[in-house]
């Protein structure tokens, strides 16, 4: 079981695969067989295969932030360097695995502006900042 | 000052344009611009037909440059909560409206996720301008544009609030078939802001992506109510300097910040020059500040950007022997692939 970010993170990564398969598929191919950790806030889960699962394991990529920064990095508020070298994001992982995870990255924000359902999806993270 | 019944012609001649078409597999675009006192205001509404996903998608742009920053979003509108009436300019959602009623043209608009809001009324002052299937790539494009407005109304960003009343004001509809991979553009419109003297100009140069072939370019003029001068294809010459480099630039929608959030090649000038049986131009445009509104491409995972440009225009010149000026506040775009 996951907390409320990582529910958010399954239910956008859902609507991705439905609206725009595409760039599911595109973000699949970059992180390939990996495991990518996310600890967001007291939230922890894994990205797997292009869906959320609970942790379990090691991780090839351990990615550590909070819902607010994560909210800001979407809505273009907060530059990503900015976000690193101010610690608001911390990045673990070997160099093939952050690369890889910047792709994938890259690849559901392209599909997120093709997404009808996304914008309420990202105001849910943005009121969860709030709260 | 425009006489009455020549205002009445002008609004009943825009009246009878077909407004809203939501045909099969067409792209519509309504967009406004005001030079308010304080802020230049941009209001775009977007309608796409789908065919592949049986879905109209109909998006509001709304950006706002004051204080020397851009505010402002894209977002997307709920069917659900839209109303769209086809051969009119009606569309309302919520509290919003954009519409043609009683001659003018009526916005009323607040982004749900931005605190920018308008309240403006834009009364036609010149009588529109009609380009039809104009030919780019393997599509149709369509044109109407209305040159010379006067806006009145209101702008809130943030906190602020911005009245006015007869700030110059700008609006054309663009409607075709056409792939988006084919087009490029660059526009712009500057109109003076004397109204005993109302020049104004529109440029237009249609072209391919990478810009190797221009499709179609005209720079139009217009003197009060009427066009006063058309120059069109080899009657022009562009030239650019500089580019543009502003410390960062607004990305809209914000979600696309991220992955858009590159250098532009817009310029830092455009030159126009146009000449021909006599008539000449000479113009500038000065840009100033930019944000980027970022289109997803349909054929691709890439995006394209359309750049609103906001800065000055200066041109000199003479027609049928009497001199041209215009020296105002003006708008341009310039579209590239930006992810």
């Amino acid at each position: 079981m996951t907390g409320p970010v990582g529910t958010l993170a399954s239910e956008a990564l859902a609507c991705l695969m439905r609206e725009c398969p595409r760039a599911h598929g595109a973000m699949r191919t970059a992180i390939s067989d990996r495991r990518v950790r996310l600890e967001i806030g007291r939230d922890t889960f894994d990205l797997v295969a292009g869906a959320v699962a609970a942790p379990h394991g090691e991780a090839s990529l351990l990615i550590r932030s909070d819902a607010a920064t994560v909210s800001e990095l979407v809505h273009g508020e907060l530059d990503l360097v900015d976000a690193l070298v101010t610690d608001r994001v911390h990045v673990r992982g070997d160099i093939d695995a952050v690369l890889a995870a910047s792709t994938a990255m890259t690849a559901f924000l392209a599909g997120a502006l093709r997404c009808d359902s996304m914008p309420a999806l990202l105001q849910r993270l943005a009121n969860m900042e709030r709260t | 000052m425009t006489p009455a019944h020549e205002l009445r012609a002008i609004a009943a001649s825009i009246a009878r344009h077909d407004y809203l078409r939501r045909s099969r597999g067409q792209r519509e675009w309504l967009h406004f611009s005001v030079d308010g006192p304080g802020a230049d205001i941009v209001v775009n509404l977007s309608l796409v037909d789908d065919p592949r996903r049986a879905v109209e998608r109909t998006r509001l742009t709304l950006l706002a440059y004051a204080d020397g920053r851009w505010e402002g979003d894209v977002e997307e509108l709920d069917p659900d909560r839209l109303e769209l009436r086809g051969g009119e300019l009606f569309a309302a959602w919520g509290r919003n409206r954009v519409e043609l009623r009683d001659g003018a043209f009526r916005i009323d608009a607040k982004l749900a996720r931005r605190p920018v809001a308008v309240a403006l009324t834009l009364r036609p002052r010149s009588y529109p301008s009609l380009a039809t299937n104009a030919r780019i790539g393997g599509g149709l494009i369509n044109w109407l544009v209305v040159p010379h407005a006067t806006a009145s109304g209101s702008i809130a960003v943030g906190e602020r609030v911005l009245s006015f009343a007869s700030a110059p004001a700008y609006h054309d509809h663009n409607w075709g078939r056409f792939d988006g991979r084919d087009l490029a553009w660059q526009w712009g419109r500057s109109l003076a802001a004397d109204p005993a003297r109302p020049s104004s100009i529109v440029f237009a140069r249609l072209c391919d992506p990478i810009e190797t072939t221009v499709f179609t370019q005209v720079l139009m003029l217009w003197e009060g109510v009427r066009p006063s001068r058309v120059f069109r294809g080899a009657e022009l010459r562009v030239e650019r300097e500089g580019l543009l480099r502003p410390a960062r630039v607004l990305v809209v929608p914000r979600v696309a910040t991220a992955i858009a959030q590159g250098p532009t090649d817009v310029p830092r000038r455009l030159h126009i020059h146009a000449n021909s049986d006599g008539d000449e131009l000479h113009g500038v445009f000065e840009a100033e500040d930019v944000a980027r509104i970022v289109v997803p491409n349909e054929h691709d995972l890439h995006a394209t950007g359309i750049h609103e440009v906001v800065g000055c225009f200066r041109a000199t010149g003479h027609v049928r022997g009497e001199p041209f000026e215009l020296a105002s506040r003006a708008v341009f775009e310039f579209v590239q692939r930006v992810a």
